[in-house]
């Protein structure tokens, strides 16, 4: 799907690819109910509320930053918009959602080009910020949307799956054939060369980290709609299955390049795992597990092939 | 002491012009003021006869200069063409116009005979095609002035010619080129005007036919000698034999030489000739790839400064802020840092830190270090003695062969005097030390023999009085291709 | 007169910033005793302030909850000081407070004290070999590890708490010892401990070359892979402590215990003027601004704010602490654009304009 994907990511995303395939084989052969149509359905559900959040950052991992605080983002904004659905409707409360989720994604981006504060860090600090914000505007409460079913459309069949899909070709589009994408890459690539070649550095930045921002408010919406509750503690712990799903597609952490359709494999590949371990039973809490192990894993597989491929030679 | 001091010259369109000094002459900073990236304290640069202020590369660009760094300004991971239009990549409405980018790339490409494929990640070429997008680059985006810094560096011969032929077409089609070089041979082929700069001052601007490769030559180094000479020394045992010596694969090659006690052997080459990572190789920054080193007859694998600390080698570093200084740190931490007590062979190693500070006010006695308390940070003392206190950490782990690469870079004469005076008391207490210095003086004051090196190989060797500043150059910008067999050491062998 | 030049432009003697005999160096002072006095100050005027603060009672609770993020933030301390940090803490105290509540309900407070720590230790052995030998860079490694141990602490405990109310045990977290809270002794003796390790030992210099130099610290020989994996084995030792005092404070332990522990105990080095990027540090700032820390919790629970606007709070000193060094420099390199660009006078192109 990536034209410009070295055959590392290339290889990478096939391997997840691969993976994939095997672990359905895996479950459907174990468990009898994993290849109805309403199971696949779930899978593909919660598949795409991480894509979602995992191609915003994956812009994010692209151009040698990171963004943790998504989960407390997506939160924030559900609450929002659950709380404005009834009073302006429900087109504009999304809007106003998606426009929180950006606005937090700026204010990382100030912090991190102006401030100069490493961007783990910065989100790290965000994140709690974030979620006190979620907490305090919510007054610890949940908010609940009776009987609303327009909002419901966010998470009711194949909505998530194709919100997904969707934001997946217009983020490849842009990373693709836009300037301001090939500028992400390059950023990532090699940020002081960018900025010595007359690359805006600093504005590039901030874009990435707004679309991230809108990307988790995004999730947090499905997220929302699917319980039809406003909820500070929506979305725990999301970040970390975003960088997650990133680092299985085969994009590097080092930034520079990118690949979208990995993002989108890790996301299912994940999501069938969490699915498989469900239907057989299998405690949740081993899949956190499963995650923090697949994560570690694909991070050192990369730390290790990092020294055998050539590095870009200089004089 | 300053970087460039009341230099003045001029670039005529479509002229090669070369810019010639030795390292630290003020080439860099030069490159950088039209790169847009320092800004003069004083003076001007005149675009057109209107005086033009750079304060950021893009508006350096936007004037028509791009400057070729040694080290490239590539985006790995971006295709050719995405390299050769960053910033400038042509659109159709939302989208960037690939086929337009291809296609001006090609046609940019095959005038300057590069055939590659266009979309191929600027990772995977070859350095000297890499160099070509570069100009690419700089060609797409309408430059009249393309600085080169070292273009040939990275180059081979043949890669090398080529470069020269573009350059002239370049100039032939009415852009500049500010070639920045030291390889004479190279510069006399191509440029229409040299300057020379040396110590940040404008030396000569001529024209080529008007000057001759010695006159050059002499200017990058005419300067008065030190005043103190190298006294006499007398050498003892061979310490330390090299032979056939590769660092890193290749990076130098071919490296044979012995080394007695009490002398001072002296490395020589300008940027590129693979000195320094002779220097590190023999400290085990690097990999010795192939060859044998025997330090006092035993074989010396050095895995890491750790292992050659312990064996007795000590280096001084040639860049002291990068690799040697931890600014944040006291006087006694610096000295001390090589030397502590093993903590994992014995737990918990406990320090002394009363003998601590005793070694250090004992260092600061023997070499004349200037600071008031041993506890104080090290940021706040001048650059000589910090390089002071460098060097008193490589003596505490009592090394027999000292490494010492640009000793009194960034140090004052002064203190300068005072390190060499200590140089000279080391030697002659048995200290065998490898000199590895692009100052020239600094080479005749304190080498008893000196080894030339030219891109990773030996070039020649010269003993004693032979050691003079011309002889070096002229074997380091490649113009004298005789070899010198060095005869055995002009000092008496005990 | 032979002058050297190198590619960058330096003033030979001219010494850089840093003490100078007669000037006192602020920038240093402030950075060791900065947040104590600031400590001091809120205490005043919390005192003055605030209704039912500067009770004893209510002080020695303050001193008391400083404890268990202030006994990691000393591992924590020595860890940023090298350039690392670890964001595993919050999971590892959950494990290693609940397996110490555990073993002593069984075994008593001695077991449970040395299986608090040792597992500590093995969390961060993970953590070390994950940096130093996988070459993982430490804050995506403890994010990792951060996610499995939490997960591991889930399956062991089957989401359940461990409970127990013995008496020698509980008075870890709960007595007293002269008045003063037994958490914050034990967190005074691992400060104390934490500055005998910087300042005694071989190991706290190569924590001190490694974070202020990491380039001269390998040319000068530190054991790098060894000093680092040592560095995290030290924050999971000193955090598993913490984590048993925790358990012994609340009569349980379970997962999910402290979300957000990492970034207070980070929060809490950063504020007592350790700065991320290493090299320096204070063990005395990271003492004040835990004892800030759980001031400002409790001047905002005796004013009966939310619980949530705490979090909050600490997540933006924390941003203010780091931004402060960002701020500074953007105002430098304001000012040194502007006066190359006016200057008039002949000035030396200067190494630190550049």
């Amino acid at each position: 799907m990536n034209a410009n994907q070295p055959r590392s990511a290339r290889v990478a995303s096939s391997q997840v690819g691969l993976m994939l395939l095997i672990v359905c084989g895996a479950f459907t052969i174990l468990s009898r109910q994993f290849l109805t149509p309403g199971n696949l359905l779930n899978v593909c559900t919660s598949a795409s509320v991480v894509a979602i959040v995992g191609l915003g950052m994956t812009l994010a991992i692209a151009s040698g930053n990171f963004d943790l605080s998504v989960g407390s983002t997506a939160a924030f904004a559900g609450c929002v918009t659950m709380s404005l659905v009834q009073r302006i409707g429900v087109a504009p409360a999304i809007l106003a959602g998606l426009a929180t989720g950006a606005s937090v994604g700026l204010i990382n981006g100030l912090i991190v080009t102006e401030l100069g504060v490493p961007a783990f860090i910065a989100t790290l600090g965000m994140l709690t910020i974030v979620r006190g914000a979620a907490l305090i505007y919510t007054g610890g409460r949940d908010i609940y949307l009776y009987g609303q079913t327009q909002y419901k459309i966010l998470s009711s069949g194949f909505a998530p799956v194709l919100l997904a899909l969707a934001l997946a070709f217009v983020l490849w589009f842009v990373l693709q054939h836009t300037r301001f994408g090939r500028h992400i890459l390059a950023t990532g690539s090699n940020a002081a060369s960018a900025r010595r070649v007359g690359v805006r550095t600093s504005l590039v930045l901030l874009g990435v980290f707004s679309i991230v921002g809108a990307t988790a408010a995004l999730s947090g919406l499905v997220l929302s709609a699917q319980v039809l509750t406003g909820n500070g503690r929506l979305a725990t712990g999301l970040e970390l299955s975003a960088i997650a799903v990133v680092v299985l597609g085969g994009t590097p952490l080092t930034g520079g390049k990118a690949s979208i359709s990995g993002t989108v494999l890790g996301s299912v590949l994940v999501a069938v795992i969490n699915n498989g371990l469900n239907l057989l039973n299998i405690s949740i809490f081993y899949q956190n597990v499963t995650l923090g192990l697949l994560l570690l894993g694909a991070i050192a597989l990369e730390a290790l092939g990092h020294r055998r491929t050539k590095q870009l030679t200089t004089p | 002491m300053l970087a460039l001091d009341n230099v003045s010259f001029d670039i005529l369109a479509g002229e090669v012009h070369a810019l010639v000094g030795e390292n630290g002459a003020g080439k860099s900073t030069l490159i950088g003021i039209l790169a847009g990236v320092h800004q003069p304290s004083v003076g001007q640069v005149l675009l057109d006869q209107k005086p033009t202020v750079f304060p950021d590369p893009l508006s350096s660009q936007r004037a028509g200069i791009s400057v070729i760094f040694q080290e490239f300004s590539l985006l790995p991971h971006l295709s050719v063409a995405e390299n050769v239009f960053i910033g400038r990549e042509p659109r159709r409405g939302l989208m960037v116009d690939r086929a337009t980018m291809n296609r001006r790339t090609r046609e940019i490409l095959r005038t300057l005979n590069l055939d590659i494929d266009s979309a191929t990640p600027v990772s995977e070429l070859a350095v000297s095609q890499q160099q070509l997008v570069e100009i690419a680059r700089a060609l797409s985006a309408r430059a009249r002035v393309i600085v080169m810094d070292e273009p040939t560096a990275a180059l081979n011969e043949r890669e090398a010619v080529r470069l020269l032929e573009i350059v002239r077409s370049l100039a032939a089609g009415g852009v500049s080129v500010l070639y920045v070089s030291h390889r004479l041979e190279e510069v006399f082929s191509i440029a229409d005007r040299i300057t020379v700069l040396r110590d940040g001052r404008h030396v000569v601007t001529e024209r080529r036919s008007a000057i001759t490769e010695q006159q050059v030559v002499s200017a990058m180094v005419g300067r008065e000698l030190v005043h103190s000479t190298r006294p006499n020394r007398t050498v003892g045992p061979i310490v330390l034999e090299i032979r056939d010596v590769s660092v890193d694969g290749g990076l130098v090659r071919n490296v044979s030489f012995s080394l007695r006690r009490g002398e001072v052997l002296g490395l020589a080459g300008l940027m590129g000739s693979g000195c320094s990572e002779l220097m590190e190789g023999l400290y085990g920054l690097r990999e010795i790839t192939e060859g044998s080193l025997l330090l006092e007859g035993r074989p010396l694998r050095t895995a890491g400064p750790q292992g050659a600390i312990r064996t007795g080698v000590g280096l001084v570093p040639e860049d002291r802020k990068r690799q040697s200084v931890f600014p944040d740190l006291s006087v006694v931490h610096n000295l001390t840092i090589a030397n502590l007590p093993r903590w994992f062979r014995r737990l918990p190693g406990l320090l002394d830190l009363a003998a601590e500070r005793r070694k250090t006010l004992d260092y600061k006695r023997q070499l004349n270090i200037r600071f008031t308390r041993p506890d104080q940070r090290i940021s706040g003392l001048s650059g000589g003695n910090q390089q002071k206190v460098v060097l008193a950490r490589a003596l505490a782990g009592n090394c027999r062969v000292l490494l010492l690469a640009e000793p009194t870079r960034g140090v004052d004469v002064g203190a300068k005097a005072e390190i060499y005076a200590l140089i000279d008391r080391l030697v002659q207490n048995g200290i065998a030390v490898v000199l590895q210095t692009t100052e020239l003086p600094e080479l005749l004051r304190l080498a008893d023999r000196c080894i030339v090196f030219v891109a990773g190989e030996p070039r020649g060797e010269l003993c004693g009085s032979q050691i003079t500043q011309e002889a070096v150059m002229a074997l380091a910008t490649g113009l004298s291709h005789r070899v010198t067999i060095s005869s055995a050491s002009a000092s008496s062998i005990q | 007169m032979s002058i050297r030049q190198t590619d960058q432009p330096t003033i030979p003697d001219a010494p850089a910033t840093g003490n100078t005999i007669n000037q006192l160096d602020w920038d240093l002072l402030w950075e060791r005793f900065g947040i104590a006095v600031v400590t001091v100050v809120i205490w005043l005027i919390a005192g003055l302030t605030t209704p039912g603060f500067a009770n004893t009672d209510n002080l020695v609770s303050v001193l008391r909850q400083s404890a268990f993020v202030g006994v990691s933030a000393v591992g924590m301390t020595i860890a940023i000081i090298a350039g690392a940090f670890d964001l595993s803490v919050g999971s590892t105290q959950a494990l290693c407070a609940w397996a110490a509540v555990s073993v002593a309900k069984l075994a008593g407070v001695f077991p449970a004290f040395a299986v608090a720590v040792t597992l500590g230790g093995i969390v961060g052995l993970c953590n070390g070999f994950l940096v130093s030998l996988v070459r993982i860079p430490a804050f995506i490694a403890t994010l990792g590890t951060m996610f499995l141990v939490n997960g591991l602490t889930y399956i062991v405990t089957n989401g359940q708490t461990a409970r127990f109310s013995g008496k020698p045990f509980v008075w870890w977290g709960n007595g007293q010892v002269m008045g003063l809270p037994v958490p914050s002794l034990v967190f005074l003796g691992c400060a104390l401990v934490g500055v005998a390790i910087l300042h005694r030992t071989s190991f706290g210099r190569f924590v001190y070359a490694i974070g202020s130099n990491r380039e001269a610290a390998n040319v000068a020989g530190v054991p790098i892979v060894k000093t680092t994996i040592l560095i995290f084995v030290v924050v999971g030792l000193f955090t598993g402590l913490g984590a048993m005092l925790l358990g012994a404070r609340l009569y349980s332990a379970g997962p999910g215990l402290e979300p957000g522990f990492e970034l207070n105990v980070i929060a809490t080095v950063v504020l007592g003027g350790t700065r991320l990027a290493g090299g320096r540090g204070s063990m005395l700032g990271t003492v004040a601004a835990a004892i800030l820390f759980a001031t400002l919790a409790n001047v905002l629970n005796l004013n009966h704010v939310d619980a949530f606007v705490q979090r909050v709070v600490v997540g933006l000193v924390l941003l203010l602490a780091l931004s402060v060094e960002g701020v500074r420099r953007r105002l430098a390199e304001y000012w040194t654009k502007r006066a190359a660009r006016t200057s008039q006078a002949s000035q030396p192109v200067r190494e630190d304009q550049l």
